[in-house]
C-alpha cells in the first residue's frame, strides 16, 4: 500500500547514530583530527603564501640579477623581501661597465634611501629613486596609474602605503605627489616608494632646512643595479662575469633569493613541519589505542551484527564509515577554524611582519588544494589508525564472544 | 533432523554443549564432524560470507541477554537484519507490525536503555522475524527473565510456532519443555531425544499443556 510509512534503517543512518549516541569519544576523535587538520593546513597555508609571494615579487622584478656592492647583498635581498629601509651605494660609473658585459640586455640604476617616517606611516619606509628612463621594472606593476611618465615629485608607492593616487606623502620635509600604486607582491616592494633621481637629490639638498635630519647622497653615487640578460644567457654565468669585470659588487638572483627565504623561512618552516609530523606521530598511535580500546568495547555488538547475518565486510565497512565521518567532521572543523585565525592575522599584517617573510594569501585554487590536501591526510590518518583493530574484531569468533558476555 | 513448524526444545545443564550445538546451527561455529543442512544446503559447502547471507535470509535469533544495540531504537533494532538481508524487499511497516505482534507497538522509538527486561526480548524476537525466517533459534531466551515475563515470552514463541514458525531452543528449564512439540536432552555433547511427549493442545488451543507421563 503506497501511502503507508516505510520502516527502514539506513546504513548511513546506523553510522550517525552510533555516532551522536557515544557523544564524548565522537567529539574526542572530531577534536584530534581538527588539530590534525588544523596544523597541517596551517602549515601548508603559510608556506603556500610565501612561496606565491616570492614568485610573484621575483616574476615582478622584472630583472634577471640585482647588483650591489660587495658586503650589502643582505641589506639587498632585505630590500626585496621585508622593505627594511637601508642606504648603501657604489660608483654610478658601474651602470656603464655592467651595460657593456656580454648577455646584459638592459641596465637600471636605483639609489636607495632609508626615511626617517613618513607622515603617512607608522615606521620609516624605503625610497627608491629610479632613472624612469631607463627603469623597466616598477612601470608593469603600477595598479593605478595615470599612464603618465612620472613626473616632478610624483611617488609611486607600494600596497602596504595606504593612500590614494592624487594624496601628499612628506619625506624629509619635500612634499611629494601619488602618482601610482604598485600591486601587492608580499615583498618588500609593498613598503617602499619610487622617485625619481633629481627628485631625490632635491630633496636630500633642501632636507639640512626642511628635514630633522640631513638626508646625504653622495655625488656620483647609485646603490643599486638592476639587470634584464638575453634570455638564451645563464643568470649565473652573466652574473659571475659581472662580478669579476666590475670590483666590488655582488649579484642577487631570484634563486639566490630563494635560498635566503628559505633559510629565513627554515626555523619557521621547521618549527610548522616538526609540529605537523609530531602531530601526526602522536596522533596515529593515540587514535588506534582510541580504535581498539572502542573495538574491544563494541566486540559484543559486533559478534551480535555477525550473529544477525551481517558479513565481515559490513562490519568494516560500519566502523571505518565511522571513523571516517569523525575525520571528515574534525578535519573540515579544523581547516575552517585555522583559516579564520590565519585570516584574522594576515588581516592585521602579522604573520609577514612577525615572521618576516614574504606572504600573500593563496589563491583560492591553492587554499582548495592545501584545504583538501590536509583533509585526505587526517581522512587517510583515521583509516590507517582504525583499520587494525577493526580487521581484528572481525577475525574474532562471534559466538565466543556473545557466550562470554552472558556468563 | 527439525521438519518445518516444529518447536523443538534442547534441555540440558549448562556446560553440555547446547549453546555449542545451536551456534552450529546457525553457522556461527563450524562444526569438526557431520553435516548441517538448512532447507537442504549443506553449510559445510559455504564459505563464511554465503553463511551469513544464509543466516541473514533463513535464520532468526534471540540471545539469552536480547542483544540490542544500545545507539538505536528499538524499532531500528528490529530492521537492523533488513540492512543485509540480500532478499532486497520492501519491507514495508513489518517492523512495526512485529512490534504489535509481540506486544510493544507503543514503544517503537524507544531505545534500550528505556526498556524492561521482557521489553527488550520481545523486541529480539521481533528483530528475529523480520527477515521471515525459515528457523527461528532462540538460546535460552527467558534466561534472565522472571516467572511471570518468562511465561509470556514463551507463549509468545508457542503463538509463533502456532502461526507456523519453526523454532529450536535451548534451555535449562525443564518445566519449559511443555511448550515443544519435540524435546531433546544434551549431556556431555550427546544429544538424545527425550521419550516424554506433551499435549499438543497448547498448540492448538493456546493454553498452558499438561505433560503426559515420560517414560
Amino acid at each position: 500500500m503506497p501511502n503507508q510509512p516505510q520502516d527502514r534503517i539506513r546504513f548511513h543512518g546506523l553510522v550517525g547514530k552510533n555516532l551522536m549516541n557515544r557523544p564524548a569519544r565522537s567529539f574526542a576523535t572530531i577534536f584530534t583530527f581538527a588539530v590534525i587538520a588544523a596544523t597541517i593546513f596551517s602549515s601548508q597555508y603559510l608556506m603556500g603564501g610565501a612561496r606565491q609571494s616570492l614568485d610573484a615579487g621575483i616574476s615582478r622584478m622584472g630583472a634577471d640579477i640585482l647588483v650591489v656592492p660587495e658586503g650589502y647583498t643582505a641589506e639587498g635581498e632585505n630590500i626585496l623581501l621585508t622593505g627594511q629601509p637601508t642606504s648603501f651605494f657604489f660608483p654610478a660609473s658601474n651602470l656603464e661597465k655592467i651595460s657593456r658585459i656580454s648577455g646584459v640586455v638592459k641596465a637600471s640604476p636605483q639609489i636607495y634611501i632609508a626615511t626617517l617616517f613618513a607622515s603617512c606611516c607608522a615606521a620609516p619606509v624605503q625610497m627608491i629613486a629610479i632613472d624612469p628612463s631607463q627603469d623597466f621594472t616598477i612601470s608593469t606593476w603600477l595598479k593605478q596609474s595615470n599612464g603618465e611618465p612620472l613626473g616632478k615629485d610624483e611617488i609611486i608607492i607600494g600596497s602596504a602605503i595606504i593612500q590614494n593616487v592624487g594624496n601628499d606623502l612628506m619625506f624629509y620635509g619635500h612634499n611629494f605627489h601619488v602618482a601610482g600604486i604598485i600591486e601587492r607582491t608580499g615583498m618588500g616592494i609593498d613598503n617602499s616608494v619610487f622617485t625619481r633621481f633629481e627628485d631625490a637629490y632635491v630633496m636630500a639638498d633642501e632636507s639640512g632646512q626642511k628635514a630633522v635630519k640631513k638626508l646625504t647622497i653622495p655625488a656620483g653615487m647609485i646603490s643599486a643595479v638592476l639587470v634584464r640578460i638575453d634570455p638564451s644567457e645563464s643568470p649565473e654565468t652573466v652574473a659571475a662575469a659581472i662580478q669579476e669585470e666590475v670590483p666590488g659588487t655582488k649579484t642577487i638572483l631570484p634563486q639566490g633569493l630563494l635560498h635566503t627565504v628559505s633559510s629565513q623561512l627554515g626555523a619557521v618552516t621547521r618549527l610548522l613541519h616538526g609540529s605537523t609530523i609530531a602531530v601526526i606521530v602522536v596522533s596515529i598511535p593515540l587514535l588506534a589505542a582510541v580504535s581498539a580500546m572502542v573495538a574491544h568495547e563494541r566486540r559484543r555488538e559486533v559478534s551480535i551484527l555477525m550473529a544477525l547475518g551481517a558479513p565481515r565486510s559490513f562490519i568494516v565497512r560500519l566502523m571505518l564509515a565511522e571513523s571516517f565521518s569523525l575525520a571528515i567532521i574534525g578535519g573540515l572543523s579544523g581547516i575552517a577554524i585555522s583559516s579564520g585565525i590565519l585570516f584574522l592575522f594576515l588581516f592585521l599584517d602579522l604573520i609577514a611582519f612577525n615572521l618576516k617573510i614574504p606572504f600573500i594569501v593563496p589563491s583560492p585554487l591553492s587554499l582548495l588544494v592545501e584545504g583538501t590536501g590536509a583533509l585526505l591526510l587526517a581522512v587517510g590518518i583515521g583509516g590507517i589508525s582504525s583499520l587494525y583493530p577493526v580487521l581484528l574484531i572481525t577475525r574474532s569468533e562471534p559466538y565466543e564472544t556473545i557466550r562470554s558476555g552472558e556468563s | 533432523m527439525v521438519s518445518e513448524g516444529e518447536f523443538v526444545i534442547i534441555l540440558g545443564r549448562s556446560g553440555s554443549g547446547k549453546s555449542t550445538l545451536l551456534g552450529m546451527l546457525a553457522g556461527l561455529i563450524r562444526p569438526s564432524g557431520g553435516t548441517i543442512r538448512i532447507r537442504g544446503r549443506d553449510m559445510g559447502e559455504l564459505d563464511d560470507t554465503a553463511i551469513a547471507a544464509l543466516r541473514a535470509q533463513e535464520i532468526g535469533f534471540v540471545f539469552q541477554f536480547s542483544g540490542l544495540i544500545p545507539t538505536v531504537t528499538a524499532l531500528e533494532n528490529v530492521m537492523i537484519p533488513t540492512l543485509f538481508c540480500t532478499n532486497g524487499s520492501d519491507t514495508g511497516s513489518r517492523g512495526t507490525d512485529l512490534l504489535e505482534k509481540v506486544g510493544i507497538g507503543a514503544r517503537a522509538g524507544a531505545y534500550p536503555r528505556t526498556l524492561s527486561s521482557g521489553e527488550m526480548k520481545r523486541v529480539a524476537i521481533a528483530r528475529a522475524l523480520i527477515n521471515v525466517p525459515s528457523l527461528v533459534i532462540a538460546d535460552e531466551p527467558t534466561g534472565d527473565l522472571d516467572v511471570d515475563t518468562e511465561r509470556e515470552i514463551m507463549e509468545l514463541l508457542a503463538q509463533l510456532n502456532r502461526d507456523g514458525k519453526t523454532i529450536v531452543m535451548v534451555t535449562h528449564n525443564p518445566e519449559l519443555a511443555r511448550y515443544a512439540s519435540r524435546v531433546f536432552v544434551m549431556d556431555r555433547g550427546t544429544i538424545r531425544e527425550h521419550s516424554a511427549h506433551y499435549s499438543c493442545s497448547c498448540r492448538e488451543t493456546g493454553t498452558a499443556p499438561e505433560p503426559k507421563d515420560s517414560t
